[in-house]
């Protein structure tokens, strides 16, 4: 979801550009630039139908029976309206019934903290990176933007390890930590460009105002750095609701499986039971829509973050 | 309320450039002076020495009776305005103007009551409410000057607060930051590099060049009796005409010789100013001409007075006066010290190849009416009573 707005806009440019180009001197500015805009348009629209055909599909079948899922395909629906009377909540009900409920609260347990946690260590690293004098600074940062290219799968075993002698394995804290560690170093980056950008003299007025670094960082840096905090907020909320590899290894299934983990055992363990796993993914997708639509301004916001100053 | 005091300060950056070299200024207590200098000066530097902001490398500085030089910004309870204001844009009026009160943690009725008296002040009472962003340029300069008011700090420090409005509303507001020092009687340092404001806001004006003070003054005495070329050729706008001159007895008289043309009886008014100038005979020297100080020659004018007839090369006719640019042919003087007064490396490289060429561009201040045309010839003589004299190798006055 998050990719496909840069995309859509990149694909959609350029093709417009060279249709300018061809239009010749004899077009209006005016008229290019709305013909540009046709092709953006229908670009994105196409973009849209991609992604909502199949999510759409998805939600028509978690309303059909069992049988009907297994026989035929969704659009029957819509060839043969008669259908329309078997639609059902079964699905979702068995699907609640198997302990989707109890995994749902778990990812909400693991996400929330999970993005908290790092975004505000983060804010506190970002801030010193941006505008604190001490020695070593320029290193410190680019180990830590290093780090970013540092495939989290890497570290998987080592942590495992670490995790099993102190017995964390299978708590939420675990994810927390993992989460944290893996979002951290991309978080900072972003958030120090951000506070970078913010003016100096603001700064520089507080301080002469009496604020330590402290009272600087709350009053000032995280009410003004709102958008970058909140856009990066939508990012790790949505990669960690949404990540398995992380959940599986060191939180497994059982009594803690979060939303992930449940679906794939929906598969896993009833093989052909398509019309729960069709259920089970539409209750996963609510909450990142909640997220992603509550906070959507921000996030477009922070995606152009310092090209307006406060 | 407290004096402030640079006692031989120095700022030295870590790439080696000295911004402020053994800089020695006391601000008295109450008093308003004006930091002026080319760009690059270290005006604003010093400033930020005052505040904290900067660290000082070498010397005291010294708020009210302590030395500050290891205080934070904090401890030195002073009040700064910015030259973008650096309002706090999420918070309101009122909130940006009790800000530091409430760091101090004053009691919040007092912090509300200080606030709606500076507010009351400053007109912004029916503003308190909004973001800065709903603000006019003029609202928000009113709003940093709140901000330092509501502290009644030990001194005010302002840093080309007025650079960022318009030409209009910078005339308001000059008047309006010169009458509120006057009546808050709060010490107040302020950086500017406008002519205008160095002249009429203060009680004394400190002009630096390249870190060092060059001369601290009332605003009058700099312009009288500036103490060097670089004083006398950055203050005045229009600014001082300077151009090479040759001194040479002449029966007892002084009389200077500029360019191929011109002799210039010097009376003893303008050598009682400057007693060297007796010194100087057969030797070159820089010359000082005021603009106002030329006028257009009636009959009566001695000839000892008068240059020859001169090119005018640009008319500014602005109602109340009377700007005439005219050709001389006295070589302009190229020295460090104009180097630096000019502050624009193209005017600078212009004046140069006029030198080359063997003359330059006087302007002349006179009174309006019947102005010339580029192209024409006019007569022009000069009060030479107000001849100013510098050494043109060290820029010394010759008194």
């Amino acid at each position: 979801m998050s990719t496909s707005l840069p995309t859509a806009q990149h694909t959609g440019t350029r093709p417009a550009g060279k249709e300018a180009e061809r239009g010749g001197r004899g077009t209006a500015p005016k008229g290019g630039l709305e013909g540009r805009r046709t092709v953006v348009k229908v670009v994105l629209f196409l973009i849209c139908l991609f992604w909502i055909v199949p999510a759409f599909g998805l939600l028509v079948t978690s309303f059909r029976p069992p049988d009907a899922v297994r026989t035929s395909g969704w659009w029957t629906l819509f060839v043969r309206p008669a259908e329309f009377a078997d639609m059902t909540l079964a699905n979702y009900q068995a699907v609640l019934d198997a302990g989707m409920g109890n995994s749902f609260v778990n990812s909400l347990v693991v996400a929330v903290p999970a993005t908290v946690i790092p975004i505000l260590a983060a804010a506190f690293a970002a801030y010193a990176f941006a505008w604190m004098r001490f020695p070593g600074r320029e290193t410190l940062f680019f180990c830590i933007v290093g780090l970013i290219v540092v495939p989290l799968q890497a570290s998987l075993v080592p942590l495992l390890q670490i995790y099993s002698r102190v017995g964390l394995t299978g708590q939420f804290a675990a994810l927390w930590l993992a989460h944290t560690g893996f979002g951290m170093p991309l978080a900072i980056y972003l958030l120090r460009n951000y506070m970078g950008s913010l003016p100096r003299e603001i700064l520089e007025s507080a301080k002469v105002d009496g604020a330590s670094h402290f009272q600087v960082f709350w009053k000032l840096m995280i009410p003004l750095s709102v958008p970058a905090l909140a856009a990066f907020a939508i990012f790790q909320f949505l990669w960690v609701w949404n990540d398995l590899l992380v959940a599986l290894i060191f939180l497994g299934s059982g009594d803690n499986q979060v939303v992930t983990i449940a679906l794939s055992e929906l598969i896993g363990s009833r093989g052909q039971d398509w019309h729960l796993l069709t259920a089970g993914a539409f209750i996963s997708m609510i909450i990142p829509l909640i997220v992603f639509f509550s906070l959507q301004r921000y996030f477009i916001r922070g995606l152009t973050a310092g090209s307006v100053k406060g | 309320m407290a004096k402030v005091e640079f006692d031989h300060i120095w700022k030295r950056f870590p790439d080696g450039t000295e911004a402020v070299k053994d800089l020695t200024l006391q601000i008295d207590d109450g008093e308003f002076v004006i930091l002026v200098g080319p760009s690059g000066c270290g005006k604003s530097t010093a400033l930020r020495m005052v505040a904290g902001l900067e660290e000082i490398s070498d010397g005291k500085m010294i708020i009210g009776e302590q030395v500050v030089n290891n205080m934070t910004p904090k401890e030195r309870d002073i009040a700064m305005v910015f030259q973008s204001y650096a309002l706090y844009p999420h918070m309101t009026v009122g909130d940006n103007m009790g800000f530091a009160l409430k760091l101090a943690k004053v009691p919040k009725d007092d912090i509300a009551k200080r606030v709606k008296d500076a507010a009351d002040i400053l007109g912004l009472t029916e503003y308190l409410d909004r973001k800065p962003k709903a603000l006019s340029g003029g609202q928000r300069q009113r709003v940093a000057m709140g901000r330092a008011i509501v502290r009644s700090p030990q001194a005010f420090l302002m840093d080309e607060p007025l650079s960022n409005l318009d030409a209009k509303l910078r005339v308001q507001m000059r008047a309006e930051i010169a009458e509120l020092q006057t009546r808050l009687g709060v010490t107040t340092l302020y950086v500017t590099h406008d002519q205008v404001e160095a002249m009429t806001m203060g009680d004394r004006v400190a002009v630096l060049k390249r870190g060092e003070l060059m001369q601290v003054d009332s605003p009058q005495q700099l312009y009288d009796h500036p103490d060097n070329l670089f004083v006398a050729s950055f203050i005045g706008s229009p600014s001082m005409n300077i151009a090479e001159g040759t001194l040479e007895a002449d029966d007892g008289a002084t009389v200077l010789k500029m360019g191929t043309t011109t002799r210039l009886h010097v009376p003893d008014g303008a050598i009682d100013q400057y007693p060297r100038v007796r010194d100087y005979h057969g030797k070159t020297v820089a010359v000082g001409m005021r603009p106002e100080h030329f006028f257009r020659p009636d009959g009566s004018v001695p000839d000892e007075a008068k240059m020859p007839a001169r090119n005018v090369t640009l008319v500014e006719a602005l109602g109340s006066e009377l700007i005439v640019h005219f050709g001389v042919s006295a070589p302009p003087v190229t020295t460090d010290d104009m180097r630096e007064a000019i502050d624009d490396a193209d005017a600078f490289a212009e004046m140069e190849r006029a030198a080359k060429e063997g003359g330059q561009v006087f302007t002349a201040r006179l009174e309006p009416g019947s102005p010339p045309k580029v192209g024409d010839k006019i007569d022009i003589a000069f009060k030479t009573e107000n001849l100013h004299f510098f050494d043109l190798e060290n820029g010394a006055p010759l008194r």
